[in-house]
């Protein structure tokens, strides 16, 4: 497997392009469906923390996650029907297995901090979900990190500054942001 | 699934012929990097590692500072020896844009971990450590995605040791990240220059 400083550079060449392709073929393939589904679940999750009781937004948190579970798997199967390819299913399963390794740090991150609240606990998701999202923009398009990093500046303020209505501005600034970026790689892509 | 009518459309056959090339090329962009420099960074990181966590173990005050300030700066002048090298020996403007976006990345990355840290206002310094720790193996893994999760699934362990250190042993959690994990990062890297 040993190959020349020309042929590293070929290769290199080449990546970017099939970047730009394999962009495409998100969009098309229906994988903006993600941002949309869970942009709406955290419309709906935060709203619920902001105006239901503790417990009561806790549970609606878990039935909107299950849902969205449900429907992301969905459109996974979806997709897998779409385009049948040992190399397709050899990037998606790194970028699931890159993901779910994310939510593991994402815990382990809470539990070192522990004891952590609501809001703090919610901080952790969001910048776990901006990370996974920079690291995603390192495999399609840098331009597409423009919108976490106004989302996540968005939750720091809330965080830091409007306490009192943090979850109310994740809900629409964060949810609604992700329903916006959905659509925009559906038409723009 | 939809077509747009543009230049870069592509077929389901062009998508996977595209996604079939990608994998080679990720093949042959790992053996490449993981015998340009991969195994030096991780025998460099391990020995910041190895020293800095010793000193804190076992010494206190200003000198564990300037230990890992010293540290630091050696392991970050290796880094950019190794990356000028590299830099000659590849001259392309993608592979200056593949650079440039993995720096961009872990930069932002830093900003993350400042930002969780801000969050969390850790009391002591075992806490900060595994938070850099945590946020290091994450880069790290991400960076699996542009490689491969071949020439990164070292930050498990890495990332386990640290958590069985933190929680179960805290009393030389020092002296295990230091031990375990540089020498465990020294060990790999050795490993990588041997058999790869």
């Amino acid at each position: 497997m040993n190959i020349s400083p020309i042929e590293a550079e070929e290769a290199l060449a080449s990546i970017q392009v099939m970047m730009q392709k394999t962009r495409r073929l998100i969009s098309s393939s229906g994988a903006y469906m993600f941002l949309i589904i869970w942009g709406v679940i955290w419309l709906l999750g935060f709203t619920g923390s902001q105006f239901l009781s503790q417990d009561i937004g806790g549970y609606a948190w878990m039935g909107l996650d299950i849902l969205g579970g449900i429907l992301s798997a969905f459109v996974g199967i979806r997709m897998g029907r779409g385009v049948r390819s040992s190399s397709f299913t050899s990037t998606g399963k790194r970028i699931g297995i890159f993901w779910m390794l994310l939510f593991f740090y994402a815990g382990a991150t809470a539990a070192v901090s522990w004891p952590a609240d609501g809001k703090q606990l919610s901080m952790y998701i969001i910048l776990g979900v901006m990370v996974g999202w920079l690291a995603m923009g390192l495999l399609l398009s840098f331009a597409s990190i423009w919108p976490c990093l106004v989302i996540t500046a968005l939750a720091l303020i809330g965080y830091f500054l409007l306490p009192g209505i943090f979850y109310l501005l994740m809900a629409f600034l964060g949810g609604g942001g992700m329903i916006a970026l959905g659509l925009y790689i559906h038409s723009r892509w | 699934m939809t077509q747009k009518n543009d230049p870069m459309n592509v077929s389901v056959t062009e998508a996977e012929e595209t996604l079939a090339a990608i994998q080679t090329i990720a093949q042959k962009t790992r053996y490449a990097i993981a015998s340009g420099g991969t195994y030096i960074t991780l025998i460099v990181t391990g020995v910041v590692w190895l020293v800095g966590f010793l000193s804190t173990q076992f010494l206190s005050g200003a000198i564990v500072a300037s230990i890992w300030i010293g540290m630091s700066i050696v392991g970050s002048m290796a880094g950019i020896l190794l990356g000028t090298r590299l830099g000659k020996r590849v001259r392309n403007p993608s592979f200056n844009a593949t650079a440039k976006r993995a720096g961009i990345f872990w930069l932002l990355l830093v900003l993350y971990a400042v930002a969780a840290l801000a969050l969390a206002r850790p009391t002591d310094g075992k806490q900060v450590t595994a938070f850099i720790i945590l946020f290091i193996m994450i880069g790290q893994l991400a960076m699996g995605l542009l490689i491969s999760f071949d020439a990164v699934w070292w930050a498990l362990p890495i990332t386990a040791l640290a958590l069985i250190g933190y929680f179960l042993l805290p009393g030389i959690f020092y002296l295990w990240m230091g031990v375990l994990g540089g020498g465990g990062m020294i060990a790999f890297g050795l490993y990588i220059r041997a058999r790869w």
